[in-house]
């Protein structure tokens, strides 16, 4: 244990030393940690007693809380386990392979260096769902029925929250030590949210939502996801004022008792741990010799999974060639870039619409367009990053290409933009031609707007990733989200913010337009910002200082 | 020092090696030599426990790797293919971190020296970001030699090295030899490999196709005596006969 610590703490130090003489580097992650711990904090124990007034606000039945807390912690948890399925959890960077892999510590060692990871994503997903929770409830001027005013949780829940989404991370992650063929079973995964997600909808469909929360209240739900339906009935506990200290404690020994099977396992991790890397690397070693090699080494491993490879016929010149290159590319995956997103967009504007129909209020099923739409946009922008940086592996090739830099921006962009426009314009097509409530302000929000700001958003991420391009380090992916994250948020607030006098005027029209028009010269000064970072990291090769490419511009 | 027994490791349906069995005594430099693909780094892996072996044993000092690793990896020094260094840690830091690792009594009073020979004593304050390829290559080559291995195993060494580099690495090996350790390097410079290595072991395809010294392999062949390893090389593994 002692050399790892030893390291980590120069690590560190090292860090913070490069902080002080380049924040671009570090700076961004304190911050947004600062930030993150101080809401959680603020949400943990401030705000405490916000009179509500019993007139005005709505009675909230517990049995609905418990089950929407439950079902909120059963979706985080499966979320986590899915992740320990990928290489996330398991992808060591490569220096640990390096240099601690091959030495004489053992591998329970360095599991256990792991676990601050582990502790750090469960408090930052655990801190996540408290935010929301205590802001839904708080802001809709809920109550619970015997009280007159919201408290804040107090550390309990906030504990049991962490406690609960840890207990699905080390499960995750002996998940991850343990199946070599994890992608096998990622596939299945989506399969089970896919279907989650229909017989929900179904369920609700059929026969309302109060049987919907009978079953996530009944054993069935409760006993296998034990971790989710005791923080659940901790945070409930908590809004009655009722200290759960002994759910709490059966937590926190579940918490204990899901780090023994990592430990006991004597498996060898090691090789699975450097397939993923090793993984990456096949891509970034043939991504040396261009987009060529790039293509040839994905083809090599879809050979094995017999999937028909196509050879890549030119067309068209400058930018348009590279953006049909990059379509020919996902073009030998056809159904899980296009034929995917395209069916998932009609299925879900159908659900819409019959979700509508039933509850006879069109807010219902657009509500839930809407919801899924936003956590599915996070996917897209999870394309779209990848797609930017292999751009940027690919400099070598870009670099004589007479292209204007936010064309190549726009064709490395081209193919997500288009996998979520056809999404879109799937989800939009089926509501309408239901001819359900709204629909002609659902399609032109889905067909003219999303798309718009979807690219908007990417071409602002690319920016981003330019100026944070050091893929080997996890950190600075981190670091980079972050940056995005701070870069983003006001974004989102503006947007907000230019929504008040539609919702003043009561017109959704004039939201849509607001919205629409103002993406338009977000869109144009995204391109032009990302145009000018990539002209400058292809010629330089060299990551891109945001800042001073901001103020040249002022 | 190091024994390899029918050693066979398969990537699902592909056999990377192919029950290999070698060993490598003390004194004694043993080059790994085979087109790409054929399995050397595999190899290599495996005796590091980076992969897990399909079957087969190996032992390291009479340690087996699969029962007791940290024993076994104890009298391990590994240098890799492609190393990486710590981003955010200086060349004594490695160094210190495997001093720390590998429970070194002595605490580095080698560095300066190695360090010197491998002209990083310049830049022993200097993150490992900062540093170019080949400085990479001989900081994993002065972790390699920092600690008291016994067995020392070397990844394609000397690729990206200045010829300095590449000559004080040699004599280094070259004094571990003197000193009774057992080193393996795989390479692909068939000349070095003929002036530095006692023995060579020839793979194709995973499979072991023929081992000893280059004299030995000389007469097996009953190659001219002017022809060089590389003209051997090429005649066994391609089946070319040199000409
Ligand atoms: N993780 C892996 N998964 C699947 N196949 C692998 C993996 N690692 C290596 N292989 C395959 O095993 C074979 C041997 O590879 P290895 O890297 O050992 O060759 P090598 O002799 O070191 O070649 P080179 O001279 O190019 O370094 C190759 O065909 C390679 O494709
Ligand atoms: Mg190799």
């Amino acid at each position: 244990m002692k050399p790892i610590l030893l390291m980590s703490g120069w690590k560190i130090r090292n860090a913070l030393r490069t902080t002080f003489s380049d924040p671009r580097k570090y700076g961004p992650l304190i911050f947004f940690t600062l930030f993150i711990l101080g809401s959680i904090a603020l949400t943990t124990f401030g705000f405490n007693s916000v009179p509500v007034d019993p007139a005005n606000g709505r009675a909230i039945n517990p049995e609905i809380l418990r089950a929407i807390t439950t079902f909120c912690m059963i979706l985080l948890g499966l979320s986590v386990i899915d992740a320990g399925l990928g290489d996330q959890l398991l992808a060591f960077p490569m220096s640990d392979v390096d240099y601690i892999f091959p030495s004489p510590i053992s591998r329970r060692i360095v599991l256990a260096n792991r676990l601050p990871a582990l502790t750090i994503g469960a408090i930052f997903f655990g801190g996540m769902v408290l935010i929301v929770f205590s802001s839904v409830t708080r802001f809709s001027h809920s109550t619970i029925p015997t009280h007159s005013h919201y408290s804040a949780p107090g550390w309990i829940p906030t504990v049991a929250l962490i406690a609960s989404t840890g207990t699905y991370f080390n499960l995750a992650m002996f998940v991850s030590i343990m199946v070599p063929n994890r992608s096998i079973l990622h596939r299945y995964m989506i399969g089970v949210f896919v279907a989650l997600g229909a017989s929900i909808a179904l369920i609700w469909w059929i026969r309302g939502a109060s049987t919907l929360v009978s079953i996530a209240n009944s054993n069935w739900v409760r006993i296998p996801f034990k971790p989710s339906s005791l923080a659940s009935d901790i945070l409930v506990a908590g809004f009655n004022h009722q200290p759960a200290y002994r759910t709490l404690l059966y937590l926190l020994i579940g918490y204990g008792v899901s780090l023994i099977p990592l430990f006991v396992t004597n498996t060898n991790w090691y090789e699975q741990s450097i397939a993923s890397a090793e993984r990456v690397s096949t891509i970034r070693q043939a991504a040396k010799g261009g987009l060529a090699g790039v293509m040839a080494a994905k083809s090599a491993s879809f050979k094995h999974k017999g999937v028909k490879t196509y050879t890549v016929s030119p067309f068209g010149t400058g930018a348009m060639a590279l953006f049909w290159a990059h379509l020919s590319a996902a073009w030998k995956k056809p159904f899980a870039n296009f034929i995917a997103p395209a069916i998932g967009g009609i299925v879900l504007g159908f659900l819409a619409a019959a979700i509508s129909a039933k509850n006879n209020s069109a807010l219902i099923g657009i509500g839930l367009l809407a919801g899924i739409t936003a956590y599915l946009t996070l996917f897209f922008m999870q394309i779209a990053r990848t797609a930017a940086e292999s751009s940027i592996r690919r400099r070598e090739l870009l670099s004589p290409l007479p292209i204007l830099g936010w064309q190549a921006v726009l064709a490395n962009l081209g193919v997500p933009i288009v996998a979520f426009g056809l999404f879109c314009l799937g989800a939009a097509l089926a509501y309408s031609v239901t001819g359900s409530q709204y629909w002609s302000m659902l399609a032109v929000a889905f067909v003219v707007f999303m798309p718009i700001r979807m690219a908007s958003r990417m071409s602002l991420q690319y920016v981003v990733i330019l100026g944070y391009p050091d893929l080997a380090d996890k950190l600075q992916q981190v670091v980079s989200n972050c940056v995005y994250g701070v870069v983003a948020l006001p974004l989102i607030v503006g947007e907000g913010i230019l929504l008040i006098p539609s919702l003043i005027l009561r017109s959704i029209w004039l939201g849509i337009f607001t919205l629409t028009i103002v993406q338009i010269p977000m869109l144009v000064l995204t391109l032009y910002l990302a145009g000018k970072a990539s002209e400058k990291a292809i010629a330089t090769g060299e990551p891109v200082n945001l800042w001073r490419l901001l103020s040249r511009q002022a | 020092m190091l024994q390899i027994l029918s050693l066979t490791k398969r990537f699902g349906a592909m056999t990377a090696v192919d029950n290999l069995s070698f060993s490598v005594n003390s004194g004694e430099i043993v080059g790994l030599l085979g087109p790409n693909g054929a399995g050397k780094t595999t190899t290599i892996r495996c005796v590091a426990s980076l992969l897990q072996p399909s079957s087969g044993t190996i032992l390291l000092n009479g340690h087996n790797v699969a029962d007791d690793p940290v024993a076994a990896k104890r009298t391990l020094a590994f240098v890799p293919e492609v190393p990486n260094p710590y981003e955010m840690l200086t060349v004594m830091e490695h160094l210190r971190f495997i001093a720390a690792a590998y429970r070194m009594e002595e605490d580095l009073v080698h560095a300066e020296e190695i360090l010197t020979r491998l002209d990083l004593w310049d830049k022993r304050n200097d993150l490992g970001a900062s540093l170019s390829k080949g400085m990479r290559q001989k900081l994993a080559c002065a972790c390699a030699f920092i600690h008291q291995a016994q067995v020392f195993c070397f990844d394609e060494p000397l690729i990206g090295l200045d010829p300095k580099g590449m000559r004080e690495l040699k004599s280094m090996m070259m004094e571990r030899r003197a000193q009774g350790n057992a080193i393996l390097i795989s390479t692909h410079m068939l000349d070095t490999a003929e002036r530095l290595c006692d023995r060579v072991i020839i793979l194709k395809k995973g499979q072991l196709i023929v081992q000893g010294t280059v004299s030995e392999l000389k007469s097996q062949l009953m190659s001219s005596a002017e022809s060089s390893l590389e003209d051997m090389f090429l005649e066994l593994t391609e089946g070319t006969p040199a000409a």
